[in-house]
């Protein structure tokens, strides 16, 4: 406990992948459900030189960490650089330095070196989670240092309801999962018409799709081109596009992880959509190709956030369920607190 | 332990300075026993350090908000954590009278 130390990460991602995955278990597991990110993910995420990421060592041993991801962020018309921030993880026998507290005020000395403005984070869980607990007495006691912004849900789509039914946390869950999901599983079963797999040929228009759509959003990702040629295509992400007359008229974008419940469950989460002037039924199209080609990737549920950019008649029609506002994003500031008014309408993506 | 309703911020402000330190200590530990479920058996215990207890970022940040809200001080000002750099009761009562109270 005397050799800990903050310093940043350096290192294949295996180990705080090895990490998360001990710990939430330990805290969480069978009662809530939460990501179990693998060292894939987080060589795609925060391997970069760009991540912040401060990590709390003994010795050599990694113990704890808090990473963000600097992006920009458009609100309303004006643009902030800011991070995106996950992965706070503390190894359970060293929470009794205040851990927690020391990467937290470590990440923020270097959002603050950075220049960020703030950084957005999702806390999930209901109100019994530590980490919920933690976050909420955290804003309650430093107000002009963390706040709760808004609350929103999920859109899941069960692929194959035995195993998601068998992780499910509660009884009701697993109730609706196995009277719901048989129904609810159903997609096209055969590959939709004008849907393909994106090529990097696809960049500029996909990039122009994902600027149109979002440019109503109050609050909206900026997506410079090789952020998004990266997220488009990954070892963890996949794209599919609908072509319509030679030209791309929309895209759907997913990564890879899998998800905890009382077990795992192999998932996707939809992070980007685009379109335009596609009908619901051609959104539908694209939305059923990517179901059915993630179910032959052996993928069990898929996850989306609700936000107003995702196509929910296209969802619904493929069987995705909404669900309710049980995550929240919070903002975390650096310096000075800066007035964030809730956004009606926003994209951003979920990590 | 304080077993009156004399808020301790009066309690503070009214007694000696040579016994204020003492009076807050006593007050720093009343709350950690019942943050941390302990009884009063337990108190001699605390003087062996806030890691050694056990004490974590969630007790701790539990702490400060109800030393917040007793002393009546603001949040510290940004960047400003040295109250979770204290290592004991003890030495959080110094800090607190001569930094965030003015009463030393």
């Amino acid at each position: 406990m005397n050799n800990l130390a903050i310093r940043d990460y350096a290192g294949d991602c295996e180990d705080v992948a090895a990490l998360g995955r001990k710990v939430w278990t330990a805290t969480y597991g069978g009662a809530m459900w939460f990501p179990l990110w693998d060292a894939a993910f987080l060589r795609w995420q925060v391997g970069g030189s760009e991540a912040l990421a401060p990590a709390l060592y003994e010795g050599n041993r990694l113990v704890g960490t808090f990473f963000s991801v600097p992006h920009t962020l458009r609100i309303g018309s004006q643009t902030l650089p800011f991070g995106l921030t996950s992965w706070c993880t503390v190894d359970p026998a060293y929470r009794a330095g205040r851990s927690a507290l020391r990467l937290i005020g470590a990440l923020r000395e270097r959002h603050a070196a950075h220049g960020l403005a703030f950084s957005l984070g999702v806390i999930s869980g209901d109100r019994a989670s530590l980490a919920h607990q933690f976050w909420s007495q955290y804003a309650r006691t430093f107000p002009q240092d963390l706040r709760f912004l808004f609350r929103f849900g999920m859109w899941v789509k069960v692929l194959d309801p035995a195993p998601v039914a068998a992780a499910a946390v509660s009884a009701w869950e697993r109730l609706g999962v196995r009277i719901a999901g048989p129904l609810l599983r159903g997609i096209p079963s055969r590959p939709a018409a004008g849907v393909r797999p994106y090529a990097s040929g696809d960049l500029p228009r996909c990039a122009e799709l994902l600027a149109a759509s979002t440019a109503r959003c109050d609050w909206a990702l900026q997506w410079p081109a090789a952020r998004l040629a990266s997220q488009l295509t990954s070892p963890v992400s996949q794209t599919f596009v609908l072509e319509s007359g030679g030209s791309v008229q929309a895209f759907v974008n997913v990564h890879r992880l899998s998800f905890q419940g009382r077990s795992p469950v192999r998932a996707a989460m939809i992070d980007l959509w685009a379109a335009d002037g596609v009908s619901v039924a051609g959104s539908a199209r694209l939305i059923g190709h990517l179901c059915q080609a993630l179910r032959q990737d052996g993928v069990e549920m898929i996850l989306t956030m609700r936000s107003r950019g995702m196509p929910s008649p296209a969802l619904l029609a493929n069987g995705f369920v909404p669900q309710p506002e049980h995550h929240h994003v919070v903002a975390l500031f650096p310096r000075d607190d800066i007035a964030l008014m809730k956004p009606k309408t926003w994209h951003l993506i979920m990590r | 332990m304080r077993g009156n309703a004399t808020p301790i911020l009066d309690l503070l402000r009214a007694s000696p300075p040579d016994d204020r330190r003492a009076i807050l200590v006593d007050f720093i530990e009343d709350q950690l026993l019942e943050i941390l479920s302990w009884d009063e058996s337990k108190r001699e215990d605390l003087a062996r350090g806030f890691v050694q207890i056990g004490l974590d970022s969630l007790m701790a940040v539990e702490l400060q908000f109800r030393l917040q809200k007793a002393l009546k001080f603001a949040p510290p000002p940004e960047g400003d954590d040295a109250e979770f750099e204290m290592s004991s009761a003890s030495d959080l009562a110094d800090f607190l009278l001569s930094r965030r109270l003015n009463l030393c």
